[in-house]
């Protein structure tokens, strides 16, 4: 049998049912496996050993009454640090809020805490979810797991660094223009954006409010499924989240893929391409369809995403004041006498990092007076015929497919002095958000590379499936396929 | 690099970045605002693409649901009640760099 951290929450739940083992012993494997693997890995910001025991200990009394047990009863899983939990730091790998304290619960995790669910720890991410890489951290970068010269992605990087080491059963990240999916990607595991209003977002520190999206980063489908459904559903403390119960399940049979053929252009590793294509003609085998589309605003999708992303993320972050909580100058002594303009601008100046400086002052620029129509208001008109594209595709196919990231995960430095460079490994997600739709990355293949030693390693490629409004069944049934066919071939 | 032969030249002064690093309350030093004026050139060189639509018909999509109107009872919510305790107020005070005798303390405005 293999060892207990190498489970997934279906496993888990059947063993504890069975009495196989206990909650304690798989939550003890995961601790034990953080101890090994992160160290190089660094997944992990925080570890909440002692609670994590207790709340396995919990589980395992529950199990012992018998009864019908939820399916997250006992398993243990890491959150991204960006989501909070009571009484625990929470950084969102800011050096503004190294000290942050969460005074409550996100809404995910009362949820999963109902559940009966360990929580493990905090996982590294891009500071305030703004990158692709996990190299902004404050707190120094996550490495991938497949080959540890590289980036795991971002910038939910922690989350699907730590899936993909096993130093969890699955864990939650956050995606406002592909940190779910293209990490995901990058460490060959299955990540979910949802339906935006699918998952509260009620604890999730705000980047860009009207794209932001918690979802699940998980060892498989059926995993995926397991946590979407554990963490969807209205909260009145998001009015953004609604009570549609979601569309029934489409499967293979008869189903139309579309194939955008500006997902395939220029820009466009072949290596992932090719992986890529090769998933998709096996799903034809089973029944369904390859059409192909277009969605001619895609090569849009990225200006419109910086500007709206941009305007928002500067409005939500200017809540860092250095009054309330945080760093701030006023915890200097040598600075206390300074005027109240100052300790904002000075506090703000050494608490954020270079990137997120960059889209404050990015957003705050298409913001002001004599630049808001030619950018902000003319981005929200562009985001309008990039939505319409995805409606209009949408009336002749059942789901679109094609490539998560147009990369395969790059190596620590390469793209971090051009920012440009870095933005455009969202290329092929950041559309998914500006129009509210969901959309999973599956992992369909790998690609051959060689580290600095010369030797090969192989890197896994991810496909993207995106789906109508409320559709995650059948993106759920589709990447399934994926995901066997992809089994059977190795 | 095919992505920056598309940039268009937008040059944004030293002035102008400036300006817009006091409107966002961010100190920088003359170099860094020299980089950062750079970077935003850069950027929104990049995305003034969006000019090659015309967009005058098309009604602008402002948020990320289409939900209206969600409305609730006006009571007091568990959350609020919650934050309400004693504990709850000291330890969102205590968060605050400076206080007295259980407030937060903020410099004078003017």
């Amino acid at each position: 049998m293999s060892s207990l951290y190498e489970l997934t929450i279906a496993d888990v739940f059947k063993g504890l049912r069975e009495k196989k083992f206990s909650s304690r012993e798989v939550t003890t494997a995961c601790l034990s496996r953080i101890e090994e693997a992160d160290p190089l890995i660094h997944s992990y910001l925080s570890v909440f050993r002692d609670s994590a025991l207790e709340q396995a200990a919990r589980a395992d009394e529950k199990i012992s009454e018998g009864g019908s047990l939820s399916p997250l009863l006992g398993v243990p899983l890491a959150m991204k640090d960006n989501i909070l939990i009571a009484g625990s730091v929470t950084t969102a790998s800011s050096k503004i809020l190294e000290q942050y304290v969460a005074p409550y619960d996100a809404t995910v995790i009362q949820k999963l805490k109902a559940e009966g669910a360990v929580i493990l720890g905090k996982t590294n991410m891009d500071e305030f979810a703004m990158g692709s890489s996990t190299e902004n951290s404050a707190f120094g970068a996550t490495r991938n797991p497949h080959d540890a010269e590289r980036v795991p992605g971002g910038s939910s990087g922690g989350s699907a660094a730590a899936v993909a080491a096993h130093e969890c059963i699955a864990s939650l990240g956050s995606d406002t223009g592909g940190s779910i999916r293209q990490p995901a990607s990058f460490c060959g595991v299955v990540g979910l954006k949802p339906t935006y209003g699918r998952v509260s977002r009620h604890g999730l520190m705000a980047m860009a409010s009207s794209l932001d999206q918690i979802g699940p980063i998980t060892k498989t489908v059926a995993d995926s499924k397991i946590l979407f459904e554990a963490i969807a559903g209205s909260d009145p403390l998001d009015s953004t989240t609604s009570n549609e119960a979601g569309t029934p399940e489409k499967n293979l049979k008869g189903l139309r893929i579309g194939i955008p053929k500006e997902y395939f252009g220029e820009g466009l590793d072949s290596r992932v391409g090719d992986s890529v294509h090769r998933a998709l003609e096996k799903l034809v085998v089973s029944g369904a369809t390859l059409v192909d589309i277009s969605l001619p605003h895609s090569d849009y999708a990225l200006a419109t995403y910086y500007i709206i992303m941009a305007a928002e993320v500067s409005a939500n972050l200017a809540r860092f004041d250095g009054i309330r909580y945080g760093y701030s100058t006023e915890r200097d002594s040598m600075q206390k006498d300074s005027s109240l303009l100052s300790m904002y601008t000075q506090s703000r100046a050494g608490g954020f990092g270079r990137e997120v400086k960059r889209r404050i002052m990015l957003g705050t620029y298409t913001l002001s007076s004599g630049y808001y129509d030619a950018y902000y208001a003319k981005a929200q008109k562009v985001r309008r015929l990039i939505q319409n594209d995805f409606k209009d595709a949408f009336s002749r196919v059942d789901v679109i497919a094609g490539p998560t990231s147009p990369i395969l995960p790059f190596r620590f430095g390469e793209r971090t002095r051009d920012p440009l460079s870095m933005y455009k490994a969202d290329i092929y997600t950041v559309a998914i958000n500006l129009s509210g739709i969901p959309a999973l990355s599956v992992p369909c293949g790998t690609a051959e590379e060689k580290n600095s030693k010369g030797l090969s390693v192989k890197l896994p490629v991810g496909l993207q499936l995106i789906g109508p409004w409320f559709s995650e069944h059948t993106l759920f049934c589709v990447s399934e396929a994926v995901e066997r066919n992809l089994q059977n071939h190795e | 690099m095919i992505f920056l032969a598309l940039l268009r030249k937008i040059m944004i002064s030293k002035e102008e970045t400036k300006h817009i690093a006091g409107l966002s309350r961010i100190d920088f030093s003359d170099e860094e605002l020299e980089i950062i004026g750079h970077d935003l050139s850069e950027i929104v060189g990049y995305v003034e693409k969006l000019k090659e639509l015309e967009t005058a018909d098309i009604s602008p999509l402002n948020g990320g649901t289409e939900l209206v109107n969600q409305l609730r009872d006006d009571t007091e919510r568990d959350i609020a009640r919650a934050l309400r305790s004693e504990e709850a107020v000291s330890s969102l005070v205590n968060a605050a760099p400076a206080k007295e005798r259980g407030y937060i303390k903020v410099k004078s405005v003017f």
